[in-house]
């Protein structure tokens, strides 16, 4: 642990790569001095998803005889509602396969006579049509008594658009091939028009500072100052906003009736634990984020109605939380929350996002400074040595901080019997305990 | 091969570099040593032979030896420096990640997952086209996923081609980019239907790496796996771990044995198997998966639970067992809360080590969890072959046998063996027994050990070049013989004999032991120890070789000596009231003496 979490915050240089998911415009220039809302790079392009278009089935006729019928080859570009299959036959109407979007041919199945269209990144006009009478075999007018949604709804993709249950043992189908809200049903046409959500992508700044590197398309690299104190645990996404502790001791517990509506679009601070009422209210009330000594796992996983894993960042909840120090009722370390204090309305920056394998990523909260540090320095790994400040991470005197006094060079026996290496520590509030090194997070260097 | 007079043993774990040492002493290889360093895979020292110099400069001094000089390890030895061999294990960055896809999920999709995982890979994907998803989302996930390579099945050879195409469109159109090396093309082996291989190299030779074996699926009824499995372990090393920073300096000095851990493991231990001719159940407990592998009448299998273990999957054990199930392993009070916290917090702080005994036995009470869920995962995928015409005998008209069975029968168990950290850093090799007994519920005549050290993985790729040293450090370095367990398994009825003995050791010395259902003790018998045993069971009792019939085994002892677990029924049930389960579980503590006395008996005037 202790060279895996730097503990250190004092002042920093803190660098934040801002990147788009898919290119765009970038807003800012090198040297522009950026606030958190600072909107550095936007796109107004929509991931290309793919779909499958079944000539075979479409036209009636058996695989293998698909292939002929296709129009086009793999990389032609086509538009929505294109023709790119058609059946000609003597003395019978002519069929015709029309392509659900806009896109590029990804591929074709000779086996199963199947086209793959990737429908192309491109600016929002997100409408993707169904033919759903051709695909039932019915009559458009008809197609209202078949249909499962009204204009309005929403529809996941693969949801059962519409369906014709012809007798006990077969049915005709059409699926919905993406998610979206039911635009338009035309009896004339039979088509069913299905509008995705859109929104225009932006990255913000998330820190103040200056755009340090412009990243043509795609955004920028943010040089900032700040604090920066890594959490052991946390849910949520990037938020900022002002800081508001709400307790008097780092072993107070953050509980409901501490939050009114002076806490709508502020970081909270609390102190040993955050009880599910508080977590229920902060939300209610619009708190931006939460940083706290600990929490009880059970209530957390009541709050966000799914268990925890070893991944977060990716939960439905617009309410962010930080732990500093772990489960359970843990006094927030001392020195952190006196700084947290003594910030009180001053902007901060935080992220939930935890990711405790391959490639540990810890969440985070920044307290920007304006005077930039006496050195140019990213922060250090500190390394375990007497003198160093520690913070113990395991009972019998998990959360205790204190100075390390001696590292005996031979591993000593623990009560379990363990040999290994340990630490003697002097604790801040009095007593020499011994440790084992793995269990020590080093403070400062 | 030269006699070797020095072994350098590295294995690059996704936390940890491991360095072991052994040395030639009085005749034979021995345990000299062993370090660990971080596992520097990941930006911003994104070269492992960082953490590869750091682990041997800190053997170096533990041991007193030179092994490097400057940043080159000296091999062969030279007088006292340097090594003869130097082999490497690796799962770091997770491992050998590989998709797998088959025509049906039962028949040839199951066959290639089972090679791949037999292969030491972790398997992100098992594709097959009655997997219930539509085309465009196998397409997707299939493109997402980023594996090192892939493995394509499907058809038995001369069946029907259309299928095997029809997979093998779904890979073309997905086109998934390999993890490491962009610009290369992804290795995909191809071990389906004879008869669709011009097809297959049609559709993918040109996008990938196209490598063809033959197939694992010849025949509804066979299943081959090893050539699929020899090639998957090739591609690793030439396009795989080529790629991977700083590998190919770890390939010069292991002289190119380098193997994903799992799948060295698998080898030492079929080695062992075949060596014994006996059937080896093994689990291995680790903080992200918990494997278990079996080789049951020389066929071998592994299983990884990707979601068991007891750091990063530490949470999704627990959600998958109950707070109840683990509570019951635990000899003193604490609340569902406190220990859902624990267990929370052990995740987050994945390295620290229990400091008290409390918390060292509530590690246990989950590793006893791991392994359970871990073993019920074994029994569904180690299974014959499904879906197969079974040819019956007149004298199964009575026995309908279903295809698909476990192959693993514990009766028919005749070593199993515990590694990972929590069974073999275990303070006391008797806990590892303890969570083993209580994991897995061996049954009939088992013997147990433990891996000292966690060295299996250095031992699977040692043995590639050196099969008797590797089987020769095994039984004297690496396994830790627990003892012998008998299990008899029936229709307990409480104080009826369950079975009687008759041991007989080489001196000469008999003992005859009557057994009743319900009792557990265990005699003293040291490692090394050897009694002829005569076991007859009861009518409605069975110790291997079916219910009443008399077993005649050699019964070897070890650190606990020989375990008589006569509580019958599998899974042994358990007392009703918490007072009574301490009790019980107290009890069995102290007769394998896994905790000291005196902690034993302040737990026990705890709970009365």
């Amino acid at each position: 642990m202790t060279e895996a979490l730097p503990g250190t915050w004092e002042p920093r240089v803190i660098r934040k790569e801002r990147r788009l998911p898919l290119p765009g415009v970038v807003l800012v220039d090198e040297g522009d001095r950026v606030q958190p809302s600072t909107v550095i790079a936007r796109t107004e392009l929509v991931p290309g998803a793919p779909h499958l278009v079944e000539v075979a089935a479409e036209l009636g006729i058996p695989a293998a005889q698909a292939a002929s019928c296709i129009l086009k080859k793999v990389g032609d570009r086509v538009e929505a509602g294109e023709v790119i299959a058609r059946l000609e036959q003597p003395l019978r109407p002519t069929r015709e396969v029309r392509s659900p979007t806009s896109g590029l041919v990804e591929f074709i199945s000779s086996v199963h006579g199947r086209v793959l269209i990737r429908e192309e990144m491109k600016e929002a006009d997100p409408l993707v049509m169904v033919n759903v009478a051709r695909e039932l075999d019915i009559h458009p007018y008809r197609l209202r008594w078949f249909m499962r949604y009204r204009e309005g709804d929403e529809v996941r993709q693969g949801a059962l658009l519409a369906a014709d249950v012809g007798s006990a043992s077969f049915m005709n189908a059409c699926y919905s091939p993406v998610t979206g809200v039911i635009e338009k049903i035309d009896t004339r046409t039979g088509l069913v028009t299905i509008r995705r959500p859109y929104r225009p992508t932006t990255v913000e700044a998330y820190i103040p500072g200056t755009v340090e590197r412009a990243i043509p398309e795609w955004g920028a690299v943010i040089r900032g100052c700040g604090h920066l104190i890594h959490g052991a645990f946390g849910f949520g996404f990037e938020v900022y906003g002002p800081l508001l502790p709400v307790v008097s001791s780092p072993d107070e517990p953050l509980t409901a009736d501490l939050l009114g509506p002076e806490s709508e679009g502020k970081i909270v601070v609390g102190g040993s634990l955050v009880t599910l009422d508080a977590l229920r209210k902060a939300a209610e009330l619009g708190v931006r984020g939460i940083v706290v000594g600990g929490a009880n796992n059970h209530e957390i996983v009541s709050f966000l109605g799914k268990p925890l894993g070893a991944v977060t960042g990716q939960e439905e909840t617009d309410l962010t939380l930080v732990l500093t120090e772990g489960f359970g009722a843990m006094p927030m370390n001392p020195a952190v929350f006196r700084l947290l204090q003594q910030s009180e309305g001053k902007l901060a920056s935080m992220d939930g996002s935890t990711q405790l394998r391959a490639g540990v990523v810890r969440p985070e909260l920044i307290l920007p400074v304006d005077a930039p540090p006496a050195r140019e320095t990213e922060g250090t790994f500190p390394r375990l040595r007497v003198g160093a400040r520690v913070r113990i991470l395991r009972q019998p005197h998990a959360g205790a901080t204190g100075t390390v006094q001696a590292l005996p060079p031979e591993p000593q026996m623990l009560e379990t019997e363990m040999l290994v290496k340990v630490a003697i520590v002097r604790l801040d509030d009095g007593g020499e305990v011994t440790v084992p090194r793995a269990n020590l997070r080093v403070m400062e260097g | 091969m030269a006699e070797v007079n020095s072994v350098l043993a590295l294995d690059v774990g996704s936390t940890t570099t491991k360095a072991t040492l052994w040395v030639r002493r009085e005749g034979r290889l021995r345990f000299a040593g062993r370090t660990d360093a971080p596992t520097t895979v990941e930006l911003p020292t994104e070269d492992v032979m960082i953490g590869v110099r750091e682990a041997i400069a800190r053997l170096e001094e533990e041991v007193g030896r030179r092994l490097m000089a400057g940043e080159q390890l000296v091999i062969p030895q030279r007088g006292d420096e340097g090594v003869d061999l130097c082999v490497v294990t690796s799962s770091a960055g997770g491992g050998l990640q590989m998709s797998v896809a088959g025509i049906m999920r039962e028949m040839t999709a199951e066959s290639a997952h089972r090679a791949a995982l037999g292969a030491g890979a972790v398997v992100m994907d098992v594709m097959s086209i009655d997997d219930g998803r539509l085309t465009v989302e196998k397409v997707r996930r299939l493109k997402e996923l980023r594996p090192d390579m892939i493995l394509l099945s499907g058809g038995t050879d001369g069946g029907n081609i259309s299928q095997v195409m029809a997979l093998a469109e779904i890979v073309s159109a997905a086109r998934p980019r390999p993890r490491f090396g962009s610009g290369q093309k992804l290795p995909l082996i191809y071990a389906g239907n004879v008869q669709a291989r011009p097809e297959v190299e049609r559709i993918l030779g040109e996008e990938f790496d196209l490598r063809v074996v033959p197939n694992i699926r010849p025949r509804m009824e066979e299943e081959v796996l090893e050539p699929a499995r020899r090639e998957i372990q090739r591609v690793f090393l030439e396009s795989v771990i080529a790629q991977a920073p700083g590998y190919s300096e770890l390939l010069r000095w292991s002289n190119r044995t380098l193997a994903p851990t799992p799948a060295a493991v698998g080898k030492i231990l079929r080695l062992w198997a075949e060596k014994y001719r006996m059937n080896v159940l093994a689990v291995d407990v680790g903080g992200a998966t918990t494997d278990v592998f079996s080789v049951i009448n020389g066929q071998f299998t592994r299983t990884v639970s990707a979601n068991v273990g007891m750091t990063y999957s530490s949470l999704t054990t627990f959600t998958r067992t109950t707070a109840e199930n683990v509570l019951r392993w635990i000899p003193f009070d604490i609340s569902e809360d406190q220990l859902r916290n624990w267990n929370a917090n052990k995740m987050i702080q994945p390295t620290t080590l229990p400091q008290t005994l409390d918390e060292l036995l509530l590690e246990q009470a989950l590793a006893r969890e791991a392994v359970q869920l871990a073993f019920a995962d074994h029994l569904e995928l180690a299974v014959g072959l499904k879906g197969i015409r079974l040819r019956r005998g007149i004298a199964d008209i009575f026995e309908q046998t279903r295809t698909g069975m476990p192959l693993v029968d514990l009766l028919r168990v005749d070593a199993i063996v515990a590694t990972g950290g929590v069974m073999s850093h275990a303070p006391r090799p008797q806990q590892a027994l303890a969570m083993l007994l209580d994991g897995i519920q061996p049954e009939g005549v088992t013997e147990l050990y433990v891996d000292n050290h966690f060295m299996l993985p250095h031992l699977g790729i040692l043995a590639e070049g050196a099969q008797d040293t590797a089987l020769q450090l095994l039984e004297a370095e690496c396994l830790i013989h627990l003892g012998t367990c008998i299990a008899p398994v029936g229709q307990p009825r409480s104080g009826s004999v369950a079975f009687s003995a008759q041991l007989i050791w080489p001196e000469g010395k008999e003992e005859a032991l009557t057994v009743r259902w319900g009792e557990f003790y265990r005699l003293p018998l040291g490692p090394g120890e050897v009694v002829q045993a005569k076991l007859r069971p009861a009518r409605n009792c069975d110790l291997g070789e079916g219910r009443g019939r008399i077993v005649h085994t050699k019964v070897e002892g070890g650190v606990a000596g020989l375990i008589i677990d006569a509580r019958g029924r599998r899974p042994v049930p358990l007392a009703q009231t918490r007072a009574e389960r301490v009790h019980e579980l107290i009890k069995v503590m102290r007769i394998l003496d896994c905790l000291p006395e005196d902690a034993l008996r302040r737990y026990e005037e705890a709970v009365t």
